[in-house]
């Protein structure tokens, strides 16, 4: 798990959010953050992927394809949900039963 | 130094050497753009990562031929280095780059098939200036043995000045870098989601990689070549001409595939078979004269 460490690629989808977060993930590539000193990647191939970064939320619309970007993606994987416009509606949507992933 | 041992050498120090040469461009373009960049082992990290990976294909035969690229691709390098004959190099890697093509062909997706056409406009583009640089070095050292240019008393880029120019421009091609990086591109790049590796995961895109070390020191040792038996000055000129592709590589946007031909092969005919006509004109002179 340390090389995953040492080179974490991300794939960033954005799930209908505000794009405010999608700013800050791409702001975080620009020279001023320079996330790539980490190793990090922002690859736009799910298949080459480590991390999958979610914004926004998750509807009816795109569940599908937040499925379909999963499920190409190589083990080991890390899903990881960005900002509070979908950590707090996945949450009521699921206790609501809303969407099941 | 004997060719096997040569050839054990080149096995074991090429990849790491162009895996390094890989960390110093990233860490060097990034300090062009005013950042820190990845540590200089970043790249080592990426192919262990990868090493690691599952292994997702759409056939089961797409890594084979991505094997068969790998092989070829060190083979073609040590033909080079243990001193083999310089047209033999230059169709094995012709034949590697072949295998790469028909792996992303077999992985039959949209992205990998339009990268794999890129690819053979690419080869396209690029194969004429390296077969000049072969007629040329004939030219000028009167043979295609990679051990006997190496070791001749003629400096080849005193009198190749412009096939050399040809190839630095070519060089930016295979190294895949900008304004030629229209089949695949590096990391952070992206063209048409991933080009010709999109469909490759895990240790095929690992095997990917270092396959492109093996070839990088092997373009390296090319240019080096030019420069005969003045071994301080040849590597501080290779070492020159990686930083110039670096630079042109952070400075040049993207190219479409016809201007990458056009200009390829325009600035070859130019350069590369201006550079041969002149010389060949020197020789039927100095006959003519005799």
């Amino acid at each position: 798990m340390s090389s995953l460490q040492k080179s974490p690629w991300v794939i960033h989808y954005d799930a209908s959010s505000c794009n405010g977060c999608d700013i800050e993930v791409l702001a975080s590539l620009t020279p001023g953050f320079d996330v790539e000193r980490f190793g990090i990647v922002n690859t736009g191939n799910p298949k080459h992927a480590d991390i999958f970064l979610v914004t926004g939320s998750v509807n009816a619309q795109n569940r599908i394809v937040v499925r379909n970007i999963y499920d190409q993606m190589p083990e080991p994987k890390v899903v990881v949900a960005l900002g509070c416009g979908n950590i707090l509606v996945l949450w009521l949507a699921n206790v609501l039963g809303f969407v099941k992933l | 130094m004997s060719p096997w041992w040569r050839l054990l050498i080149y096995l074991v120090a090429a990849p790491l050497l162009g895996g390094l040469l890989a960390g110093i461009d990233r860490r060097l373009s990034a300090h062009m753009q005013a950042r820190q960049g990845p540590p200089l082992m970043q790249p080592f990290y990426d192919v262990i990562k990868l090493f690691c990976k599952e292994r997702l294909t759409v056939r089961r035969s797409q890594n084979y031929f991505i094997l068969f690229f790998f092989v070829l691709t060190v083979f073609t390098g040590a033909l080079f280095f243990c001193g083999s004959d310089l047209l033999l190099v230059f169709f094995a890697l012709t034949l590697s780059g072949i295998f790469f093509v028909l792996g992303a062909y077999k992985a039959s997706s949209p992205y990998s098939f339009i990268g794999a056409s890129r690819e053979l406009v690419q080869m396209m583009a690029y194969e004429p200036a390296v077969l000049l640089t072969a007629v040329g070095l004939y030219m000028v050292t009167h043979s295609f043995q990679v051990d006997t240019i190496a070791s001749s008393t003629c400096t080849p880029i005193l009198l190749l000045p412009g096939l050399f120019a040809a190839l630095l421009y070519v060089m930016e091609i295979k190294f895949r870098k900008s304004p030629f990086d229209f089949s695949m591109s590096h990391h952070a790049h992206q063209e048409l989601v991933r080009g010709i590796t999109t469909e490759f995961s895990g240790p095929t895109l690992a095997l990917i990689e270092i396959a492109h070390w093996y070839e990088n020191v092997m373009l390296l040792g090319w240019i080096f070549l030019f420069f005969g038996t003045h071994w301080a000055f040849g590597l501080s000129a290779t070492a020159a001409a990686f930083f110039l592709l670096l630079v042109v590589d952070n400075v040049c946007a993207r190219v479409k595939w016809e201007l990458a031909l056009r200009s390829t092969w325009q600035i070859t005919l130019v350069l590369g078979c201006g550079n041969i006509l002149v010389l060949w004109l020197v020789e039927v002179l100095r006959i003519v004269k005799l």
